[in-house]
């Protein structure tokens, strides 16, 4: 059933971070392998190495220990993991609302970012610790 | 719970109070005496984070100065639309972006200039119209 993205749920190292948030995106992506043989009409794919990531799009926030800023900054500037859950409606997982997410590395975070007169966005890039986002029903 | 129109539009009010000589309406005023301010309201941007996390007012002041042929209430509106100083709109209605604590952050970004406003049984008024987004 098609749904409309409101209450969509987004944890950061254990912070609900979803009433920050306007946009995440949960890629789940794994590599074209082409074993295509001689003879072939035509390209025959093979799905190799994942290469997940999740990103963030959130109003910056530089309130002290809950804000963006508090629970990323000091992750990337040690270059450390960061756990992220995300769901699509809520907070409970279920075999209609799967839990996506795991622990992260950061690749990008963007602290201030925009022109004048725009509310302030920060990006965040994260991606998967082991390699691949989890995904759960319970 | 979140914040209301009416919270908005009263500590809008409030802070354009500080204003010498301004009379402020938190409502359109359907007879006003000049030089006055009134607070509409525009449209409303629900949802912009999840879980209703903020919503983005969109609020209107519309000030009026005095008949739109005396050269006294254009004085009076170019200091109104200053973007500072003691009689600017933009700096009262800025000078707490939170209204004490009520939103999150508000910008008054925008004014409409020197317009003549026509109102029902009286001779047009000189005033402008400023937008302030709040971020709620």
């Amino acid at each position: 059933m098609a749904y409309v993205i409101k209450t969509t749920y987004i944890e950061l190292a254990g912070v609900n971070i979803s009433a920050l948030c306007r946009e995440v995106q949960v890629e789940l992506k794994a590599d074209d392998v082409d074993v295509t043989a001689m003879g072939a009409g035509g390209h025959t794919h093979l799905p190799g190495l994942r290469d997940d990531k999740i990103t963030i799009t959130a109003y910056s926030d530089f309130s002290a220990s809950t804000g963006l800023d508090a629970l990323v900054a000091p992750v990337f500037y040690a270059g450390g993991t960061i756990t992220c859950w995300t769901l699509p409606v809520g907070s409970t997982a279920s075999a209609t609302n799967p839990r996506f997410g795991g622990t992260f590395g950061l690749l990008t975070y963007t602290p201030i970012g925009g022109a004048a007169g725009d509310a302030a966005m920060t990006p965040v890039e994260l991606v998967p610790f082991s390699g691949t986002i989890s995904r759960s029903t319970v | 719970m979140s914040t209301t129109p009416r919270q908005v539009r009263a500590a809008l009010a409030d802070a354009l109070r500080e204003i010498s000589g301004l009379q402020v309406s938190d409502y359109i005023i359907s007879n006003p005496t000049a030089p006055c301010a009134e607070v509409r309201r525009g449209p409303v941007d629900y949802d912009q984070a999840f879980q209703h996390g903020l919503h983005v007012w969109t609020m209107y002041i519309r000030v009026y100065v005095s008949a739109v042929s005396d050269r006294g209430s254009a004085t009076l509106l170019d200091a109104y639309l200053a973007p500072d100083g003691a009689s600017s709109v933009k700096a009262a209605v800025e000078a707490d972006t939170t209204l004490g604590g009520l939103v999150q952050d508000l910008h008054c970004a925008t004014a409409a200039g020197e317009q003549a406003y026509a109102l029902e049984g009286m001779p047009a008024l000189l005033g402008s119209e400023w937008t302030v987004t709040v971020y709620a």
